[in-house]
């Protein structure tokens, strides 16, 4: 067990160390962030001296080496765009995007589970396909498409909730059902999934053959067997929900690290591009260790891999 | 990502021929296969399909409503910004989602499935790495990659196809891996690894032939998912050049004139939509057709 | 205290009257105006950035030396007069009384150090260029200032309307990284706080020199998407938008609650042909066919909605140095064929061109270049666009790499034509893809020419000069569109600044 949790560990942070070369390395083949910073209108000289002045001509491996060695010392630098640090001002829009996220996660898994319980137990029946259908278009539509057709519809239309900024729940509302529709469409599809495989199992039929009710059957018995990958897989979409709320957050106006991200990306704003990724690597890497462990500690044969 | 559960057990019996295709043509399954033979049929026929040239403007119609709303009847789903034809366009963005889904999932299942076979027969520290970099990948913002590719590459088809790929391969190893895995210590498989058999020969012959069906599913979505992003890629600026027509394009151009323009975003949407339920039903039903416990 | 009768009665009446005068200040609420511009301010610190949305946030809580107004003359405004006193030293004289927010008084010495912060090399200030005429800047009383250009200028140096003056003192005490969040100003409206990408409060500053400005309190909440921002305009979130897409316009002129507001910026929108690269584009006569061949007005009133005013040449008309007597190319197709076949392309056949855009930077870019290419293909020609995302574009940009057509936009606020006939056609500016000694040598002398006669007599031969070489397609010059609330009463400005000041609401 501790070996495994050991070459988990390592792995972890191979993994943040291959992310944070990447990185270093695609940022660097995007092009020179002094053209791009200063105006159109400046002289060679005037980009010269910003680039010096930020230690942009300075060979490269220099560079990655002081990038790696300030960043284990959360240090990215300060923002080319802001003037302020880095580090600071990914982590300052942390708890907007976690609030974003995490309702959009719980609107996702009290609709999804339900819905694909029900159509498991209702397998091939309108409702089994109506669901399936739903979810299919949960999954299919943009997401910046669906946003801009709850602004219009319940924002503007019926003036049911504000159309952007972050403010109390009613804010909320229209953000998460945008960002967490894709979610709960995949959440329902692998609960249907699941649940099929568990109710079609030796251990139901016998529980069914001993009387069980089936109300009792589904939700205790089936449900029981069937959360582990539905957890998993709770688990891995935040990752993804993270990454997609940076079209959410832009059409939104949602003060959240998607959106700086995009702008950073756009703008070349090194340190901003390298802290964003760097935490958002860190959070998917913790994330991914906490489930394969959880996974490990509950199923005992895959820690013998 | 998707999970196992939604896949068929690997090397169970495959069904027979006559059990096979019954199980297939349920009417889910089937309406499936005809949308996606539609969409086929659009993307080799566009020349002689599309009533229009897609790129042909015509500023003083730009804008127009459909026929049958009150537009000029040779536009049947009315014209977009610059006057050209919704509904050409949409044809020959058919060949284009049909291009970049068929040789994404090529690239991406590709590249998954070799590494998936690898990291789940091998083991050990090969097995530990393809899932880090795997990781890597995972963790690496699509965004940043993207605007990497097209600054080094110029925007074009080709360049939204590799970042498409890139990330694509993922999607494959870790359930790749774990069919293998489970499939590596059966019977059959330490039969031949007794006969002497090369590795790369057991991966080819033994394991391959039973994860087709996990992987023929997995593709199937793939090409859906991919669709969706070569949208996202269009609406960040990102995407293929719009001479090319292609229904991600015009959804983000679409986007603007959802209250003014709405059918300019709206068919390429359901364009877009329909085709991912064709494929994930008939997915499905393929799925349901070479799974053992269905029958 | 209150023995004696006299007094109690005084307390009474003292307290009446004063309950009463609360009781009417309390009556009236206090206004405020929501802005929503598409992207945050990303700094306080007035002396760094140039992006516009930054400096619209700048201008309200910094004063300058001078200002425009909304036609585009210069009137005094920290400075009340101005002179050039010898051919490379202009004097301002400051006014008398003026306080930043802690009561310090703004002085000379708080002028020279901005402009000094600018200039700094090691600061990195993207406004440098505004300042890179000044040799120096001299203080020899507390209320005159003296620019001391290198060379003698024709123009007022400095771009005194839109150099934000600092608090030199309040900078020294607290340090440079201080300011992105913690401004000091003289300006008429306050800092009170600010939570990024979401909002940002400022509050009408009393005590301002020119008066107590009308609105009480100025929000500034950011919205990227532009759909969002005409939707929250209609809900009543924001009460002004910038950037409206023209296809909005009818929907917010007819609205209830909205109306449009809209100005001729000072952008200018053209195509330029790359001839310093190979191909058919060092052609002259291949330039001016696809000057003929596009169709400006048709552009104009389609792609956006009639939003844009026709130029002749780079500079707009309310700039020193513009020329109407520069024609326009009518759009004329079959001229446009006959000049291509005298250059050897009868039909168009054999000419094939990539027109480069980038994608989100002007209103309608992507749309325009779509247009563009398609007319110019109806001369034969196979015209395809390239289009990419801006930070990408300007990357290949400055390296000069676009060819053979590349569109941009130019917005310059100097409201004088050398800085847009330099930076853009002389040979030795870094992204000019022109090179035509004899027009070098005339922009050059218009530069330092002193006598107003003569210098616009040289900008008009150069002007017919770039008429006749067309090494661009000359597009239009752009009309901003802004949407606001229908209680608020203000007129856009050309320079697309938002001056709270300049605001008011109704009731």
């Amino acid at each position: 067990m501790s070996a495994f949790f050991l070459r988990r560990i390592v792995g972890a942070f191979g993994v943040l160390a291959g992310v944070a070369v990447v990185v270093f390395v695609v940022l660097h083949l995007t092009g020179d962030p002094a053209t791009v910073m200063m105006p159109l209108e400046s002289t060679q000289a005037e980009i010269a001296a910003f680039r010096h002045a930020q230690g942009f001509d300075r060979p490269l491996w220099v560079q990655f080496a002081s990038f790696a060695w300030n960043g284990l010392h959360g240090d990215f630098g300060l923002s080319l765009r802001h003037g302020e640090p880095a580090l600071g001002l990914a982590l300052e829009r942390v708890p907007a995007s976690a609030e974003l996220a995490l309702s959009a996660l719980a609107l996702a898994v009290l609709l999804a589970v339900p819905a694909g319980v029900l159509a498991a137990v209702k397998r091939g029946s309108s409702l089994d396909l109506a669901a399936r259908v739903l979810a299919l278009l949960g999954q299919s539509t943009p997401v910046y498409w669906l946003g801009i057709m709850l602004i219009l519809i319940f924002g503007v239309q019926l003036g049911w909730f504000p159309v952007s900024g972050i403010g109390g729940w009613r804010h909320l509302v229209l953000p998460a059902i945008t960002l967490g529709a894709f979610t709960t469409a995949r959440l329902m599809r692998l609960t249907r999934g699941s649940m099929l495989d568990v109710l079609h199992s030796d251990y139901l039929r016998t529980a069914r053959a001993k009387g069980v009710g089936a109300l009792r059957l589904v939700w205790h018995h089936a449900l029981r067997n069937a959360w582990l990958p539905i957890v998993t897989a709770i688990g891995i979409e935040l990752g993804t929900l993270l990454s997609q709320a940076i079209i959410t957050e832009t059409i939104f106006a949602w003060p959240g690290i998607g959106r700086l991200a995009y702008q950073a990306v756009l703008d070349r704003d090194y340190p901003v591009v390298e802290a964003v990724v760097i935490l958002g690597a860190a959070s998917f890497v913790l994330i991914n260790l906490a489930v394969d462990l959880t996974y490990a500690a509950l199923d005992p044969r895959i820690r013998y891999e | 990502m998707i999970a196992a559960a939604e896949l068929p057990v690997p090397g169970a019996d495959a069904p027979s021929r006559r059990a096979f295709v019954r199980l297939l043509a349920t009417p889910a399954t089937l309406g499936g296969g005809l949308i996606v033979a539609l969409v086929a049929l659009c993307a080799v026929f566009a020349p002689w399909l599309a009533p229009h040239d897609p790129n042909a403007q015509n500023l003083a119609l730009a804008a127009k409503p459909p026929a049958w709303l009150g537009g000029d009847g040779a536009y049947l789903l009315g014209t977009d910004h610059l006057g050209r034809d919704v509904l050409s366009r949409i044809v020959w963005g058919a060949r284009v989602a049909t291009i970049v889904g068929v040789s994404v999932v090529l690239i991406g299942c590709t590249l998954g499935v070799t590494l998936g076979m690898i990291a789940g027969y091998a083991g050990g520290w090969l097995d530990d790495v393809i899932a880090r970099v795997a990781d890597v990948q995972l963790a690496f913002p699509f965004i940043l990659l993207a605007i990497a590719v097209v600054g080094v590459l110029g925007p074009s088809l080709w360049t939204v196809i590799l970042t498409l790929g890139v990330t694509s391969w993922v999607q494959y190893v870790r359930i790749v891996r774990a069919e293998t895995l489970s499939l590596r210590d059966r019977d059959f498989v330490q039969a031949a690894v007794a006969g002497g058999a090369s590795r790369a020969r057991i991966l080819r012959r033994h394991i391959l032939p039973n994860i087709t069906s996990a992987i023929t599913v997995l593709a199937t979505f793939e090409v859906a998912r991919t669709i969706i992003l070569e949208s996202a890629l269009s609406y960040l600026g990102l995407g293929v050049p719009s001479t090319v027509p292609t229904w991600g394009t015009m959804l983000a151009d679409g986007r603007q004139y959802l209250d003014t323009a709405w059918w300019m975003g709206t068919f390429p949407g359901l364009a877009v939509a329909l085709t991912v339920l064709g494929i994930n039903l008939f997915g499905d039903g393929l799925r349901d057709a070479l799974d053992p416990r269905s029958r | 205290m209150f023995e004696r009768p006299l007094s109690r009665l005084a307390a009474s009446a003292f307290l009446t009257a004063a309950l009463t005068l609360g009781a009417a200040t309390a009556a009236v609420a206090d206004s405020t105006v929501t802005i929503s511009q598409g992207v945050d301010p990303v700094t306080m610190d007035p002396l760094k950035r140039t992006i516009t949305p930054t400096q619209n946030v700048s201008l309200n809580m910094f004063d300058t030396l001078l200002r425009h107004d909304r036609e585009g003359r210069l009137v005094p405004w920290l400075a009340t007069s101005w002179k050039q006193v010898a051919p490379t030293v202009w004097e301002f004289h400051l006014r008398r009384g003026v306080r930043f927010w802690n009561g310090d008084p703004l002085t000379s010495a708080d002028v020279k150090f901005s402009v000094e912060k600018i200039k700094d090399p090691a600061e990195g200030s993207e406004q440098a260029p505004r300042v890179n005429t000044i040799a120096r800047v001299e203080t020899p009383d507390p209320y005159t200032v003296r620019y001391v250009t290198f060379k003698p200028t024709a123009t007022i140096p400095g771009y005194p309307w839109v150099v934000s003056i600092v608090d030199a003192k309040y900078w020294r005490a607290h340090g440079n990284d201080y300011q992105a969040e913690h401004p000091m100003g003289s300006g008429p409206y306050v800092f009170r706080s600010w939570r990024k990408d979401d909002e940002l409060d400022l509050d009408a500053n009393r005590g301002w020199w020119h008066g107590k400005p009308p609105i009480d309190h100025a929000i500034f909440r950011p919205i990227p998407e532009a759909a969002s921002r005409v939707a929250a305009l209609r809900t009543g979130e924001t009460d002004l938008i910038t950037n409206v897409p023209p296809q909005y316009e009818a929907q917010l002129r007819g609205g209830r609650t909205t109306k449009i507001e809209s100005a001729r910026s000072v952008r200018v929108l053209f195509v330029a042909f790359n001839t310093l690269a190979p191909g058919p584009q060092r052609n002259p006569l291949v330039r001016r066919a696809f000057n003929y061949a596009v169709d400006v007005p048709a552009l104009i009133a389609t792609v956006l909605g009639g939003h844009a005013f026709r130029t002749a040449t780079p500079v707009p008309p309310n700039f020193t140095g513009f020329s109407s007597k520069i024609p326009f190319y009518q759009h004329d197709l079959d001229k446009a064929k006959a000049l291509l076949a005298r250059a050897g392309y009868p039909n168009g056949k054999g000419l094939e061109l990539v027109l480069n855009a980038p994608v989100g930077r002007y209103n309608r870019d992507k749309e325009l270049a779509e247009a563009i290419a398609g007319q110019l293909s109806a001369t034969g020609a196979k015209v395809t666009t390239r289009t990419m995302e801006w930070t990408s574009y300007v990357n290949e940009t400055s390296r000069r790499a676009l060819a053979p057509l590349y569109m941009l936009g130019w917005g310059d606020n100097s409201y004088d034509a050398d800085n847009t006939l330099t930076s853009l056609f002389e040979s030795s500016a870094r992204l000019s893809t022109y090179a035509n000694p004899a027009y070098d040598k005339l922009v050059d002398a218009a530069r330092y020419e002193t006598d107003p006669g003569k210098r616009q007599a040289l900008y008009d031969r150069a002007l017919t000069i770039l008429h006749d070489d067309a090494p661009w397609i000359f597009l239009f010059q752009y009309e901003d569109l802004y949407g606001t609330s229908q209680r608020l009463h203000w007129r856009a400005r050309a320079d697309e600044g938002l001056a709270v000041d300049e605001m008011s609401l109704a009731n």
